[in-house]
């Protein structure tokens, strides 16, 4: 590729006079990443797509204050996480209110259309799955660190940056989430397997 | 080690961060204890299950869109820009007179000197506002204050500088330059041969999905171009219909021979061929809800197709130009959400076209520019090659739940215009077309417009309907009436047809004219 050549510092100085063309490449490099970094921090595809427009639009504004004391990458993953926090926040408030009355059943409904039809479901699709299942369970820092350590692979220091954390807290927060997600894991697996069991608890009660 | 112990540090243990006594201790455990062992096996079957999480492909248009969105904010900023440059000027032209009034030219030097960093800050403002309160300070920013009054040079060039600094700035964002004008005739002159199309061109030859490359924002290239055109009122109002879509439905207004030697040889195969089978999969729905109350239908698919992409326009072709408009991308409105929209543009002769919109209350194309001194919102400025589609985006906000408007105009280059309504709910998240349901209908009389928000708002989709439709009146037998009735009784009314993609209906009125409107009522 032709932008190889450029860093990111040298498309952010050019951005900052001004250059579309650079922010565009900037763009082009990092919205994959952090269309799924918000797509594991929100379980959703269209928020996922949301927050990545937003978190560009955020970044190309505030460009100009950026001092590069971080990478580009850490301040835009910054962004990126602020963002999602946002919509988090903004979504729990449209989930209640989702609840009105006056709602009627739409004539077609997407979402039973992707539901897997349990005979042709793939044991990793499912696991996969699992993953967004059990990280929507955790408390919304657990999910956060585990989604940039674990999922995105930053290193701790990189992690305490764009968290700005101290690298001890990130550790330690890391492990503690990590072993959150483990029992809720175990617990989400466990019902997987036995989903007769499960149906047959749903009818006691 | 006890086994409490071993468990909460197997996180550490799994990502290898122990020190070696420590690993040793607890692979020894691991080995004797059955119970840790199985917490170890769901450690890593959980950290498994996480590390190798699939990764996600965005889908093409995400880029786009997200690249449009942050044009539509680049865009916004020179209109600030130029503002502040304004209260700038003025206030600065103030100073000069407050300078000349009195002799206090050395403390306005101080303040100058003190003030300058600051404002070769301030001339990258992201709000209006502040520049109200700021205006006093730009006394360095007119030379003529220090130039006319001092003699010593240098504090004139040190003031001097930052105005520099603002001027080209200006220069460079600046919509209305004499330099982009020139600019833009030459651009014009360039690529009005039909052969060399410039970017946003979009074309279906072969795929009907759009591939990453393709995208390109055509926005980009009308940004400069726009402040140039003329203001003026329109002396001529031409009527355009829409194109049929590549549905294909037949109509009464096959009589109307259009002459088939008169098409563009270029680009119609990929239009007019077989519509992906996402497309034709919800209108073969319609065609079994509105079609079947509809009058009978010479139904030649193939053979009606050529002739109804260019509705009864081509018959007319010598007598004006017919643009075209349909949907080509929806995004249901989601109110406070950013929304992107494309329209497909397409016109029989090369054409250079402006296209601007006039949104209702409480709605916001944010890729629109306002040139200066006009009162329309430009979206696009470009080439029209002949019979080619281009792809029209907005970026639709809308503020409030309920039906909104939105009026597209498309003006040539002869200054003849074409303006399509649409009508779309705004809503509170995103629904699916609920045509089966019924609605009621409390009056006989309804304007088309009217009874279009009524629908779109009840039945969540989107319309195109040709301006000149807008006012006409319809009656309706009131009381509960399926919404798919509805639209086939508006089909009998105004003579035309719904072409469904999706969400959204274009209407088409293949008998009407481009000169003459309803020729055939």
């Amino acid at each position: 590729m032709q932008d190889e050549r450029h860093s990111d510092e040298a498309l952010v100085l050019k951005a900052k006079r001004g250059d579309t063309n650079a922010f565009d490449l900037l763009i082009e490099r990092h919205y994959k990443r952090i269309y799924n970094l918000a797509f594991q921090l929100l379980g959703n595809l269209e928020d996922a797509a949301d927050a990545t427009q937003e978190t560009f639009i955020k970044a190309f504004e505030q460009i100009r204050r950026f001092r590069g004391d971080s990478s580009f990458s850490t301040w835009l993953y910054r962004i990126a996480i602020n963002t999602c926090r946002d919509m988090i926040r903004r979504n729990r408030t449209i989930a209640f209110s989702q609840l009105s009355p006056e709602d009627e059943q739409p004539d077609f409904d997407p979402a039973a259309l992707t539901e897997p039809n349990p005979n042709e479901v793939l044991m990793e699709r499912e696991r996969a799955e699992l993953v967004w299942l059990v990280l929507d369970q955790l408390p919304k820092e657990a999910r956060e660190i585990l989604v940039l350590c674990d999922m995105q692979g930053f290193s701790y220091a990189e992690v305490a940056a764009i968290l700005n954390l101290q690298e001890g807290t990130v550790k330690s927060r890391l492990h503690r989430a990590r072993n959150a997600f483990k029992k809720a894991w175990e617990k989400l697996t466990r019902e997987q397997m036995m989903p007769s069991k499960r149906q047959k608890g749903g009818d006691v009660k | 080690m006890i086994c409490k112990e071993v468990v909460e540090r197997l996180s550490e243990y799994w990502s290898n961060e122990l020190d070696e006594a420590t690993r040793n201790e607890i692979t020894a455990h691991l080995q004797s204890c059955p119970i840790c062992r199985q917490e170890w096996a769901l450690m890593q079957s959980a950290m498994n299950a996480l590390r190798n999480a699939p990764v996600l492909e965005p889908s093409p248009e995400l880029l786009f869109r997200i690249k449009s969105a942050v044009r539509a904010k680049q865009m916004r900023r020179p209109v600030l820009i130029w503002r502040w440059q304004w209260v700038m000027a003025a206030s600065a032209a103030v100073i000069v007179l407050v300078a000349l009034s009195f002799p206090l030219l050395q403390m306005a030097k101080e303040k100058a000197r003190s003030t300058k960093p600051f404002i070769a800050e301030m001339s990258t403002p992201a709000l209006p506002s502040p520049s109200l309160k700021l205006s006093p300070q730009p006394i360095p920013s007119e030379p003529s204050t220090p130039l006319a009054l001092s003699p010593s040079p240098s504090p004139a060039e040190r003031i001097a500088k930052p105005k520099k600094a603002t001027v080209r700035r200006g220069k460079e964002r600046q919509p209305r330059g004499k330099l982009l004008e020139e600019m833009q005739i030459a651009s014009e002159r360039e690529e009005m041969p039909p052969l060399q199309i410039p970017t946003g061109e979009r074309t279906f030859e072969g795929q009907p999905k759009d591939t990453p490359t393709e995208i390109a924002p055509p926005i980009e290239h009308s940004a400069p171009q726009i402040a140039q055109l003329p203001a003026e009122p329109r002396s001529v109002q031409f009527r355009a219909e829409l194109e049929l879509g590549r549905q294909g439905r037949a109509s009464g207004a096959g009589n109307i021979e259009p002459a088939l030697g008169l098409q563009g040889p270029t680009g119609q195969q990929g239009v007019t061929g077989q519509p992906s089978p996402a497309l034709s999969a919800p209108m073969a729905g319609v065609r079994k809800g509105v079609g079947a109350e509809t009058k009978p239908l010479a139904v030649v698919e193939e053979q009606f197709a050529l002739r109804q992409q260019f509705g009864g326009g081509l018959a007319q072709a010598p007598l004006a130009s017919p643009v075209n408009l349909r949907w080509m991308r929806f995004e249901p409105v989601v109110v406070g959400k950013v929304k992107l929209w494309e329209l497909a543009l397409r016109a029989e002769t090369p054409q250079i076209v402006t296209v601007s919109v006039q949104p209702s209350e409480k709605v916001e194309i944010l890729n629109a520019q306002k040139p200066a001194g006009e009162e329309r919102l430009v979206v696009l400025h470009n080439v029209l090659p002949a019979g080619r589609e281009i792809s029209l985006p907005l970026l639709v906000k809308a503020a409030e739940l309920g039906a909104r408007r939105l009026l597209v105009t498309v003006e040539t280059a002869d200054r003849k215009t074409f303006s399509w309504w649409c009508i779309f709910p705004a809503m509170e998240r995103e629904s699916f077309p609920q045509l089966r349901r019924s609605i009621p209908i409390q009056v006989e009389q309804w304007t088309v417009t009217d009874l279009l928000a009524h629908l779109a708002w009840e039945g969540k989709i989107a319309f195109l309907l040709p301006e000149h439709f807008a006012n006409r009146t319809v009656t309706l037998p009131t009381g509960m009436t399926p919404i798919a009735n509805i639209l086939a009784s508006l089909e009998r009314q105004l003579g035309g047809r719904w072409v469904r993609i999706g969400s959204t209906f274009n209407f088409s009125s293949p008998s009407s004219t481009l000169v003459v409107p309803m020729l055939k009522q």
